[in-house]
């Protein structure tokens, strides 16, 4: 119940968020992302002279270009699936590592959290130089693998296997810093509940604690998505420059071609996909949450 | 009374992003240079103890690894001696794109690229034309040094191919050994476009076939060509580094190179050797230009004509194994055959139309990407 005074909504007035304190942030958010998106956006519809040239007419043939070039589509998918497919990987190694966190208490509760935070105090760039030396012919990894299965040509480095790896890597621990909050705000007694009713392991899970979770599993996922899908350092260290993703294209139209115009055409279809697919995650996980709630 | 303070923060952040901008803007108009008329070094040398650029700043855009290491230890005293002024570094590769969007801004005085980096530069009037009576050691460069108006060349190196001799049967002779099928399942390393050593190998491939490899009409030959090394590819490289790693640990046994990176693995100990191959060796051409609208273009000569030097460029050639473009340049009898030593030499590499290539660039890169990528 809302304390008022005076017909006066007391709360707005205590509320340290109040619209007078979003000023700042949201000004420098509109000097620093939003204007020069838009930018980005309105040149794209207008011919490309040159790097410090005034734009030339309007038109419509960069996305023509995208739309009508196979070749485009084919490095757009690349860049969706390889996305999708290490969210997926993060999501089923990522949550029982969040679940056996959550439920710990005390010094190794810490421990194990800090074991998932270290990576990202490590730059993004020696982190993929030392899978590239995992990876490599020569490394660890692959000859493991080799010794495993003897006679086979197992090349991890320059392959989606090799870029897959890093994705999941890099997404990972975000995954489950993410999940941690969510599983802990379910009460273990739920799933005391559930077991003393003579539901296993896999009902349990399935029909407790997947359902009381799958908001915040959700959150996790489209995040890591939107990492994974914008990764540039993971596909072009670890790809060995064989397999191009979009941010990789866009990188070589903005600064070998210096093509900004067709650059910032990719960039703004690959943002609208991205929202596309993100939007759409969103509304499928309203529709399974309000199941899930009847249920 | 709250509404006021946030109104005044938002005023004071405001006026700071306006102090800022005016912050970026150097002290004089780029209308009235106040780097006043460019003086000729030599007038500059003569300048007696008093250090006539003292507390100016010259920034200087140079290759990182052994070229800086180069750079810093023998140009960079000399320059600071001559002037009394300092040198900003900018690492890395050309910042055309940066130098374009900055306009007559430049936050960079002086440039090192490439055949195709001075092509753009030049497209996008970035550079200042060379007047060579600026330069003392201008008369004794050869011609091919001001083979572009607005560059100069400091030296050549050489792009080949860069072997494990310990894991090769056969040195290769030819650029075509990298096709081999002994090499399948990635044991070849070639370079992306984008780094030098990637057009450099499709322009002898196509020069092969009679044409070169801005020629479009020849294009399907060409890649189809080049479509027959994929299977051997191991890595485009995007940086020397890279494919050197992948060398290194055998991952690839042989890649293209620049002779100066070779040798600089060789005499770390690495089973390595260098094939200069039989159809031509493409030049690796260094370029230094001026920034069209310098505010220090009078130091950017200085330092310019100090790169040109005999000194500096003796060092480069010891250093890096980069031939000099100056003639009075004296190398090491034992170190010539490492480089194009000599204006024969120079004039016998094979040198790309880089103004030819930059206009077909984009459709280019399309089909590379189709095949490799």
């Amino acid at each position: 119940m809302k304390a008022k005074t005076k017909g006066r909504d007391l709360s707005k007035d205590w509320s340290y968020v109040n619209g007078w304190y979003l000023v700042i942030p949201l000004i420098f958010l509109v000097i620093f992302f939003v204007a020069p998106l838009c930018y980005m956006a309105y040149i794209s519809f207008f011919e490309f002279n040159g790097v410090g040239k005034p734009l030339g007419d309007f038109t419509l043939s960069h996305y023509k270009e995208f739309f009508t070039k196979s070749t485009f589509w084919l490095i757009l998918v690349r860049t969706v699936a390889l996305g999708a497919a290490s969210t997926i990987l993060c999501v089923v190694l990522g949550y029982p590592i969040s679940y056996k966190i959550s439920r710990m208490r005390g010094r190794w509760r810490s421990v194990l959290m800090a074991l998932v935070v270290l990576p990202l105090w490590v730059s993004m760039t020696i982190r993929m130089f030392g899978w590239m030396s995992i990876l490599s012919t020569n490394g660890l990894l692959a000859k493991t693998l080799q010794s495993l299965f003897p006679g086979r040509d197992i090349k991890l480095l320059g392959s989606y296997t090799g870029i897959m790896l890093g994705l999941i890597h890099c997404g990972l621990p975000y995954f489950i810093m993410i999940m941690v909050g969510p599983i802990d705000n379910v009460d273990i007694s739920y799933e005391e509940a559930s077991y003393v009713f003579g539901a296993g392991f896999m009902r349990t899970f399935f029909k407790v604690m997947l359902p009381l979770t799958y908001k915040g599993a959700l959150s996790g996922a489209i995040l890591v998505f939107s990492l994974n899908t914008a990764a540039f350092l993971v596909p072009m260290m670890l790809g060995s420059g064989k397999i191009i993703v979009m941010t990789n294209t866009i990188y070589q139209q903005a600064t070998y071609l210096y093509n900004w115009s067709f650059a910032s055409a990719l960039a703004v279809i690959f943002m609208v996909f991205a929202l596309l697919i993100t939007s759409l995650s969103r509304k499928t996980g309203r529709k399974t949450g309000s199941r899930s709630d009847l249920a | 009374m709250k509404k006021i303070i946030s109104a005044l923060l938002c005023l004071a952040m405001v006026l700071c992003l306006v102090a800022c901008g005016n912050a970026a803007t150097p002290s004089s108009s780029p209308a009235e240079p106040a780097a006043s008329e460019p003086q000729a070094p030599a007038e500059s040398s003569s300048a007696g103890t008093e250090k006539p650029y003292a507390g100016q700043t010259l920034v200087v855009q140079v290759w990182g690894g052994t070229y800086e290491e180069t750079f810093k230890t023998y140009a960079a005293p000399m320059f600071e001696e001559l002037t009394g002024a300092t040198i900003e570094y900018v690492l890395g590769s050309t910042p055309i794109a940066q130098l374009g969007a900055e306009g007559e801004n430049p936050s960079v005085d002086l440039i090192h690229g490439d055949a195709a980096e001075i092509v753009r530069g030049e497209e996008m009037d970035l550079f200042a034309v060379i007047d060579k009576s600026k330069l003392s050691n201008a008369a004794d460069l050869y011609e091919k040094a001001f083979e572009y108006p607005e560059a100069i060349a400091t030296n050549w190196g050489t792009y080949g191919i860069a072997y494990r001799t310990d894991l090769v049967e056969k040195a290769p002779t030819s650029w075509f050994d990298m096709w081999d099928p002994q090499y399948a399942g990635g044991k070849v390393g070639i370079m992306d476009l984008g780094m030098g050593g990637a057009l450099e190998m499709a322009d002898v491939v196509a020069r092969t076939q009679g044409y070169e490899c801005a020629d479009q009409e020849n294009w399907d030959n060409l890649f189809a060509k080049l479509a027959e090394l994929k299977p051997n590819v191991g890595i485009l490289a995007s940086q020397h580094a890279d494919v050197e790693a992948m060398l290194e640990q055998g991952d690839v046994v042989m890649c293209v190179e620049t002779n100066g990176r070779a040798i600089n693995m060789m005499r770390s100990g690495l089973p390595v050797g260098f094939c200069m191959p039989e159809e031509g060796v493409p030049a690796m051409t260094s370029y230094i230009a001026l920034t069209k609208h310098s505010h220090n273009l009078d130091l950017a000569y200085i330092m310019a004509d100090i790169l040109i030097s005999p000194e500096v460029q003796k060092a480069y050639a010891e250093n890096n194994y980069y031939a000099p473009s100056n003639s009075k340049a004296e190398v090491a009898e034992d170190l010539r055959g490492f480089m194009p030593y000599g204006e024969d030499q120079v004039d016998l590499l094979v040198y790309i139309d880089a103004a030819a290539v930059e206009a077909v660039k984009p459709a280019f890169t399309e089909r590379w990407n189709a095949i490799y990528k």
